[in-house]
């Protein structure tokens, strides 16, 4: 909430702000100014009291001189009744005046001598009176309190002396009664206020004197008032409690010396404090006075501020609701004044605007209602806020009756659907601008009028949206004539629905505006879903972009246009087809405005005529495209219907020669009592399969042919369609296959059997070759060794070295026995593979090389799970060999390294190669190197047969393996076995 | 070294020769009949034939060359080994085939031994020494006509 004080309660507040200060000092003073009132008050009570107790006691103290003065005199001390002390008259002078009397009392308290005569009955004795007791037990001068004289009848205050023998039994007592209602406080009095009282009080609480209406207060119980009870409590000081009146008094007490008395004063307050209570008084009455003084000036002020300012609001209030002619009277402060200056001369440029402002408006609106026939505009709800004039002079609602209300809640628009008015007011919300919003208006008299309406959005400086404006136009006569015109078309259409399916219509740019049919909607077509679109743009399935040319050509010639053929693929996927027939549209000045025309569904005419069209087609394909010979050949006359390609190619006859003949007019078949068998097959079987026979060609050429035939119906004839295998290469072939069949077989045997016969010769070869050739060369050898053994002495040098060489003769000829043998075994031997570690052999076999030459340094690299599938026999001669080998050839190399290693092989294939640092060899020799008895060393180097790297190669292919070697000479070689695993 | 004769069945005299003085070289001194052919062995062994009468106790070896006259030495060995006499007869093959097949049917046939005759005389002479050593020394026999029991 947007609080303003005015401005007189702003200066109100002035003043209280200033005020209240003021006022709170001023309290502040009262309250100092009572409080040391308070103070002295206080203090006068004080020494009031101790006045009166004063006084009191320098009664009491000459009361006690006179009573001991008395006491010394002989008489006196004689208490004898007797003989009273004359003195006890001689004194009476100045006794009477303030005692009642003066006495002796005998230690019972019996009267001995009394100054005054004894009332007529007579006294008591006073022994079990107060002063009496309290005088004989204290042994000393006692003032007593109040007591009733048994001379005067009047209240007395008695002084007692008791007298004593020195031997200290109480001989007597000389008491002087004071008589309390005429005594008097004379310092005291001097110093009283009208308002104080005095009194004096017995420690016991009963009132021994007080200065006002002694006669009824002397002797009764001042402790039974709460401030006495207090005051005798607290035995000197001040306090301050409620009287016997009730009324608040301010009381003081002082004890009276050498007696059980105490002097006390007491004030009513009011009369205390009644001058600070006075000037206070007259404080607030001043200070009132200036408050009201400054609010009256105040008022005054803000009246002559207020006006002034007031008028510039009320003339601010009568500008903003048009009156733009009113001005502010200049007045007031000068600064006010000038306020209403200015703001006049405001007023002044702003009607100056506002005019041209209205101007502009004016030729805005004149513009608006040239162009159209009204102009309006709604806030940013919607809301009409303006309505330049009446929709129509009938108009139903009134211009202002429009405004407050958002277009569709004016009842007399009638015509717009839900649907419309929910896209219309879609289209407000996102403040787009719109164009031709069309509605009906009922108007007098039931008429209805069309109008169209145009808007735009409006949005503030700051980019909000304001709502919007427009203008709006009567279409009612357009429209009417549109109606009519659609009425005639209405008309028409009904007679062109009888004659096609859908009436249809184009706009002068052919697109399509209108159409109508109720079996649109079966063929899966929205009645609108082309409006506005070109035939060509509606996405036809069977026109391509050559067809359209052709169809806008005509369109262009303005010519008609029938049988239109066009397919179309609705959007829930039907096929359809159509026909359409169109004719060109011109209005009366002769313009063109269009086409219009029908349609006709054709979908099922030319469906199925396609099928037919592709059934026909496919079956003709078929036909022609089988590459067996087929003729169709009436079963009537048997004479020729058709043929395929592949007939006429085979036969070389044209399908012209044929057609329509039989084939035994062509001369076709070799034997004519072929055609009697198959004709008779026929016949009986209604079928023909796999009949051999032999035709002849156009060239003479006599064929085997194999033959088919099935007998059709189609259309109701008979026809017999053949099939024709030419056969004639296939039986040649077979025989052909038939005789080498037999020649090989008959070859196989013998081979076999030469074969045979080769092997048990290789066999037989072998086993005397190692037998019989070995055996000789034993004796040689033996007879050598012999000879040499133990003819020595009978042989020369010469003859031993002789003996020496036939020795190594014959044993290299039976390693070379040895060797061919092996040779032959590998080629003859099963092969038995397992899984071989060729790591593990190869390790044992260079132990034993390794122990045949102890003194050679060699260096084994053997890598270990070298494994590859092979006959374990055959692999361990390769293996002997290749490592072999590499011992004998690294003979010369210290140390001789000698590898054996795995080998990245193809798949399905172990590999590893044995490398050594030995001799090597000329690579340009590689191709002699599996060749049985070459050498690539001589003898003299290295001893051999040159027959181990064939063996090798031998078995390894026997596996089906390979072997590769590299060398160069000096620098060693290797060898590459890779051998497959199945 | 044990008594007992050695039958050696050898056809070659070379070989036999050889074989002898490489026995000789041996220090094996058991006495050696020799047969030149496989028929003779057999007769020799069974007291058939011209030994027919004669009463040759067992020999402690045969040593049997294969390619032999008239029986082959695998025919000798399958008879030997036929016969209840022989059956444990320590038969050592000593020849200079070392074909396969050959080395298969000689174990098959029930050799105890098979050796190669080498052509080196040291290496025959090493060969007919281990050969000898072996079955005569070091190998014990079975009873004479014992039969294993079933």
């Amino acid at each position: 909430m947007n609080f303003r004080p005015t401005i007189r309660a702003q200066l109100f507040l002035l003043i209280a702000a200033v005020g209240m200060p003021m006022a709170a000092i001023f309290m502040y003073a009262t309250y100092d100014n009572i409080a040391q009132r308070s103070e002295s008050v206080r203090a006068a009570a004080a020494s009031l009291a101790e006045l009166a107790a004063n006084d009191a006691a320098a009664v009491i103290s000459s009361s006690r001189d006179v009573l001991q003065m008395l006491a010394t005199r002989p008489q006196v001390l004689a208490f004898d009744p007797a003989d009273c002390d004359p003195l006890l008259r001689d004194t009476a002078i100045d006794v009477l005046a303030r005692y009642e009397n003066l006495t002796t009392l005998s230690p019972a308290g019996r009267l001995l001598c009394s100054r005054r005569p004894a009332p007529p009955g007579g006294v008591r004795p006073v022994a079990d009176t107060e002063w009496f007791r309290t005088a004989v037990a204290r042994r000393a001068f006692h003032a007593g309190g109040p007591f009733v004289g048994q001379f005067s009848a009047r209240v007395v205050s008695v002084f007692t002396l008791p007298v004593f023998a020195p031997d200290g039994t109480l001989r007597g007592a000389v008491t002087l009664p004071m008589d309390l209602l005429n005594y008097r406080s004379p310092n005291a009095a001097l110093n009283l206020s009208p308002a104080t009282v005095i009194g004096l009080i017995h420690a016991d609480g009963t009132i021994v004197w007080h200065s006002a209406e002694p006669q009824r207060l002397i002797g009764t119980r001042g402790i039974d008032l709460p401030a006495m009870r207090q005051l005798l409590e607290q035995q000197r000081g001040v306090l301050e409690g409620a009287g016997a009146d009730g009324a608040d008094h301010v009381y003081s007490i002082s004890p009276v010396r050498d007696s059980d008395w105490f002097a006390y004063t007491a004030t009513p307050r009011h009369t205390l404090f009644a001058a600070v209570y006075q000037d206070a008084m007259r404080g607030v009455v001043r200070g009132l006075t200036g408050f009201g003084l400054a609010a009256l000036l105040a008022w005054f002020f803000a009246r002559r501020l207020e006006r002034p300012v007031r008028k510039l609001g009320e003339v601010a209030r009568a500008v903003k609701s048009g009156a733009l002619d009113a001005r502010v009277s200049v007045a007031g402060p000068l600064e006010v004044a000038e306020t209403g200056t200015q703001f006049n001369a405001m007023l002044d440029e702003r009607q100056r605007r506002e005019e041209l402002l209205q101007q502009g408006e004016q030729r805005f609106r004149d513009l608006v209602e040239l162009s159209s026939d009204w102009y309006w505009e709604q806030d940013a709800d919607f809301r009409f806020t303006e309505m330049s004039r009446e929709p129509h002079p009938m108009a139903l609602i009134t211009a202002p009756a429009t405004i407050g209300k958002a277009r569709w809640e004016l009842p007399a628009i009638i015509g717009v659907s839900e649907e419309l008015w929910r896209a219309h007011r879609a289209l407000l919300e996102r403040h787009q601008p719109f164009r031709d919003f069309v509605y009906r208006g009922v108007y007098a008299q039931g008429e209805e009028r069309w109008s169209s309406i145009n808007g735009k959005p409006v949005f503030g400086a700051d980019g909000t949206f304001a709502g919007y404006r427009g203008t709006g136009a009567d279409i009612t006569e357009r429209k009417r004539a549109e109606l009519a015109l659609r009425e005639s078309e209405e008309r028409y259409r009904t007679l062109v629905e009888l004659s096609a399916d859908w009436y249809w219509r184009q706009d002068e740019h052919y697109r399509l505006v209108y159409r109508e049919g109720a079996i649109l909607r079966s063929m899966g077509v929205r009645i609108d879903e082309d409006y506005g679109k070109t035939r060509w743009e509606m996405g036809f399935l069977n026109m391509n972009e050559e067809d359209w040319v052709r169809h806008r050509a005509v369109l262009d010639r303005r010519e008609e246009f029938r049988d239109l053929l066009l397919e179309r693929r609705a959007r829930d996927g039907t096929i359809s087809w159509a026909e359409v027939s169109g004719r060109a549209q011109f209005d009366a000045a002769g313009t063109f405005i269009g086409y219009h025309g029908t349609g006709r569904e054709v979908t099922a005419q030319v469906l199925a005529q396609e099928a037919l069209r592709e059934s026909e087609a496919r079956f003709r394909a078929v036909f022609t495209a089988c590459p067996l010979p087929l003729a169709l050949a009436r079963e009537s006359d048997g004479s020729l219907f058709d043929v395929n390609p592949a007939w006429t190619a085979r036969t070389g006859f044209s399908r012209d020669e044929v057609l329509g003949r039989r084939t035994v007019e062509i001369d076709l078949w070799v034997d004519p009592a072929d055609r009697e068998r198959m004709a008779a097959i026929l016949r009986e079987h209604g079928a023909v399969d796999r009949f051999e026979f032999r035709d002849r060609l156009k060239s003479g050429e006599l064929r085997e042919v194999e033959s088919h035939v099935r007998r059709v119906t189609v259309g109701g004839r008979q026809w017999l369609l053949s099939i024709f295998n030419d056969v004639t290469q296939a039986r040649a072939m077979q025989r052909q296959v038939r005789d080498l069949n037999e020649t090989l077989e008959r070859r196989v045997v013998e081979r076999t059997q030469e074969l045979a016969a080769a092997n048990k010769e290789l066999v037989l070869f072998a086993h005397s070759v190692s037998h019989d050739l070995r055996t000789p060369l034993r004796g040689i050898d033996g007879y050598s060794t012999l000879l040499l053994e133990e003819h020595a002495a009978a042989l020369n040098e010469e003859a031993r070295s002789h003996l020496g060489r036939i020795r190594r003769g014959a044993q290299r000829m039976g390693r070379l026995i040895d060797d061919l043998l092996n040779l032959s075994r590998v080629t003859r031997s099963a092969l038995n593979r397992s899984a071989l570690n060729v790591s593990a052999m190869a390790v044992e076999i260079a132990a034993d090389l390794a122990r045949q030459a102890p003194e050679r340094r060699a260096e084994w690299r053997i890598a270990p799970g070298i494994a590859v599938n092979a006959d374990a026999g055959l692999m361990r001669i390769v293996l002997d060999n290749l490592l072999g080998n590499a011992w004998k050839y690294s003979r010369n190399a210290d140390p001789a390294v000698i590898e054996v290693a795995a080998m990245a092989a193809p798949t399905g294939s172990a590999a590893f190669l044995v490398r050594d640092n030995g001799a090597g060899f000329e690579m340009a020799h590689a191709d002699r190197l599996f060749t049985p008895f070459q050498r690539l060393h001589g003898d003299a180097e290295f001893e051999g047969a040159g027959i181990g790297l064939a063996t090798v190669h031998r078995i390894v292919e026997r596996h089906g393996g390979t072997l590769r070697g590299e060398g160069a000479p000096g620098e060693g070689a290797v060898f590459y076995v890779s051998i497959p695993v199945g | 070294m044990q008594g007992g004769t050695i039958f050696l069945v050898e056809d070659n005299a070379d070989d036999v020769d050889l074989t002898l003085r490489a026995f000789k070289r041996s220090n094996i001194l058991n006495q050696v009949v020799v047969a030149s052919d496989g028929a003779q062995a057999l007769d020799r062994l069974f007291g058939t034939g011209p030994f027919a009468g004669a009463t040759e106790p067992l020999p402690a070896l045969m040593i049997l060359d294969l390619n032999l006259p008239k029986l082959s030495g695998l025919e000798v060995l399958r008879r030997v080994r036929a016969d209840q006499r022989t059956r444990f007869l320590p038969v050592v093959i000593l020849t200079t085939s070392i074909e396969e097949q050959d080395v298969i049917d000689g174990y098959a046939l029930g050799a105890n031994a098979y050796a190669r005759k080498p052509v080196a005389f040291e290496e025959f002479l090493a060969a007919a020494s281990r050969l000898g050593l072996f079955w005569l020394t070091v190998n014990v026999q079975p009873p004479a006509g014992a039969t294993p029991s079933r």
